[in-house]
């Protein structure tokens, strides 16, 4: 479960995140939603422990990720805003690293590379230079050894970014997965149609500020309109005019 | 702790695998060190140049008839060889080295007692033509003073009353030395940068290259410790450098014998033992060259940024080298204390065959070591910083 709870951060002039605050609850989609520029990245770097904030804090299970950094990415599995590969490795070297790095070793990471390699139907190609991956393929692996340690909390930043039609499908399908085994799925995402198609609840951002949330159907309700593509332009809006 | 050591081993042999997939890499730790011993062989084989060339100066005589004793010593430097008729022409137009001209008069002037005037045409602009010059001059002064003792001696003077004063250079240079000094210091300079350069590409490549293909940041969102992660690209980049400073040594070593260096009168200390000292001492400029490698690089956002910083900073280990080569100054304390001058007189005197005090040793070791650790700390600092 993630926590947030009245997180500011200022670079400079610019106030990317002004006040965030909200809930990722186990086993439930949780979609952050947001113009670009809104401080949706800012908000989860903050989260994973990457960026300090100036004031407010995340928890990941309980944890102050300002605080204990390491034990709580122990407890994330993050897809963030860059996941590069190393192209010179395969992908199952991408993946080993990153799971030895968490500590796994020995027939444990072997079985988990497998299993992982399966399900996202990457056993074609897992043994080739990531140099030659199609985005899909590269998505997929930096999924892989994002998850690699099994985390009971997974962070996407616009997983679906540049992915084609059925790639997109899949990454839908795997984060749909990854909530009825139980886990905290955030995600974050420009695109209404994909965060309709897969949220349980529904966080709006604009200018640094939780706009609204709640399921779908809630949010709709505090827009006054019916669609959700029409309630984020009413609150996205209400935001950029301010109080 | 353990874990620390853990996963900085994780990280270490990940950045070699990926290291040796890396052409770039690859071949600018292996090109570079083969620099060494072509530099010492190339040095070996000028000096060798300059030693035939005194051999092959030809001299032209006019006149050589009238002179059979001069011409006699003249030819145990020189080739001497009768002059053509336009020999003046062909000394301007450079088809001749120099031509001597002696006058018919010379038996009846030196019977006489009246100088005898030799002339000697040359053009001096060319350098090629001074080793014929200092030739010729040295048998004619000899030839001269030697006729003026007997003359003196003749009129009952002593000799020794005309030259007040007798220089004599007493060499104590040995073979060695001579060798060390140029030879050792040029090879010196090309271990210490091997030490420098072949770590170069994989520094670039674990820091600001994971930064250009956007891998840093999964990278710093492991659970592995920010130290871990800059001791194990650290070790990376220092295996590198070793390698290529291994490699170096080894290639010398096997090419000296190639080399014949006795033969112009160089003698280089460099057996496997004194290659193993060597080694021992370069080891702590290594870690401060990947260290110092590393920190410069991870300010940086691109390779090629990267690249441009450190390549100007490849100018620095450079300065003791040329410095030692060009104005060898006597050894200092002090100049322990600073890396790359330490490293380069430490191997500099291994070379010589000399020995040198086991504190200097130990400061030199102590002064990289200590910059090794203030470049890992920033660099932790410039990691950390980014959460």
């Amino acid at each position: 479960m993630l926590r947030i709870e009245g997180l500011a951060r200022r670079f400079g002039e610019v106030q990317a995140v002004a006040d965030v605050s909200f809930e990722a609850q186990d086993g439930v989609i949780t979609g952050m939603l947001g113009p670009n520029g809104a401080g949706k990245t800012t908000t989860l770097r903050m989260v994973y422990g990457l960026v300090r904030p100036d004031a407010g804090q995340a928890w990941v299970d309980g944890i102050d990720s300002a605080v204990e950094p390491l034990r709580a990415r122990r407890r994330l599995g993050v897809l963030p805003d860059s996941a590069g590969l190393y192209g010179r490795l395969t992908g199952r070297e991408n993946i080993r690293y990153f799971a030895e790095l968490n500590g796994l070793s020995g027939a444990a990471l072997q079985a988990r590379i497998a299993a992982l390699s399966t399900i996202l139907d990457l056993d074609a190609v897992i043994d080739r230079p990531a140099s030659g991956y199609s985005q899909g393929e590269r998505m997929k692996v930096a999924i892989a050894r994002a998850i690699v340690h099994d985390p009971p909390n997974i962070v996407l930043d616009e997983p679906t970014n540049g992915l084609d039609v059925m790639s997109t499908r899949a990454m839908r399908d795997c984060i749909r997965t990854l909530a009825a085994q139980g886990r905290c799925v955030l995600f974050s995402s420009h695109q209404m149609a994909e965060v309709e198609a897969l949220c349980d609840r529904l966080v709006l951002i604009a200018r640094g500020r939780v706009v609204a949330q709640g399921s779908p159907a809630e949010v709709c309700e505090q827009a006054g309109v019916g669609r959700l593509e029409e309630a984020f332009v009413v609150l996205v809006g209400r935001a950029e005019v301010g109080p | 702790m353990m874990q620390i050591w853990r996963q900085c081993m994780v990280v270490f042999r990940k950045e070699l695998r990926d290291g040796a997939r890396d052409t770039r890499s690859v071949v600018s730790a292996l090109v570079f060190p083969l620099m060494g011993p072509a530099m010492v062989a190339l040095i070996a084989f000028m000096v060798s140049r300059m030693d035939d060339r005194q051999r092959e100066d030809v001299l032209h005589v006019e006149g050589a008839e009238h002179a059979p004793v001069l011409i006699e010593r003249l030819e145990r430097k020189l080739t001497v060889e009768p002059a053509p008729v336009d020999a003046e022409q062909q000394v301007r137009d450079g088809a001749l080295q120099a031509v001597l001209r002696v006058p018919a008069e010379y038996e009846e002037q030196l019977q006489e007692g009246d100088p005898v005037v030799l002339e000697l045409v040359v053009d001096s602009s060319k350098a090629s033509n001074r080793g014929v010059v200092r030739s010729v001059e040295r048998v004619v002064a000899t030839q001269s003073s030697e006729l003026g003792m007997m003359r003196l001696l003749a009129r009952g003077v002593d000799p020794s009353l005309v030259q007040p004063f007798v220089l004599d250079t007493v060499d104590v240079s040995t073979p060695e030395h001579r060798g060390g000094s140029m030879i050792g210091a040029m090879l010196g300079m090309f271990v210490i940068l091997s030490a420098f350069f072949c770590n170069l590409y994989i520094a670039i490549d674990a820091t600001a290259g994971e930064r250009e293909r956007r891998s840093w940041e999964p990278l710093l969102l492991t659970p592995a410790s920010r130290l871990s992660i800059v001791l194990g690209k650290w070790l990376a980049g220092l295996s590198f450098g070793m390698a290529g400073v291994t490699l170096c040594l080894f290639l010398t070593l096997l090419s000296l014998p190639l080399l014949d260096l006795d033969r112009i009168g160089v003698r280089l200390l460099l057996g496997p033992t004194t290659a193993s000292m060597m080694l021992l001492h370069i080891l702590p400029l290594a870690a401060m060259a990947s260290a110092m490698q590393l920190l410069i690089a991870s300010f940086c956002k691109s390779f090629k940024e990267a690249q441009t910083y450190l390549s100007l900073t490849l100018f620095v280990p450079m300065l003791p080298g040329m410095w030692m080569s060009f104005d060898p100054a006597p050894p200092a304390a002090w100049m322990m204390a600073v890396p790359a001058l330490s490293q380069q007189i430490l191997l500099s005197e291994l070379l010589r065959g000399e020995a040198v005090a086991l504190s200097w040793q130990l400061s030199a070791a102590g002064s990289a070591l200590l910059a090794t650790g203030l470049a890992l700390w920033a660099m932790q600092r410039v990691v950390s910083r980014e959460g």
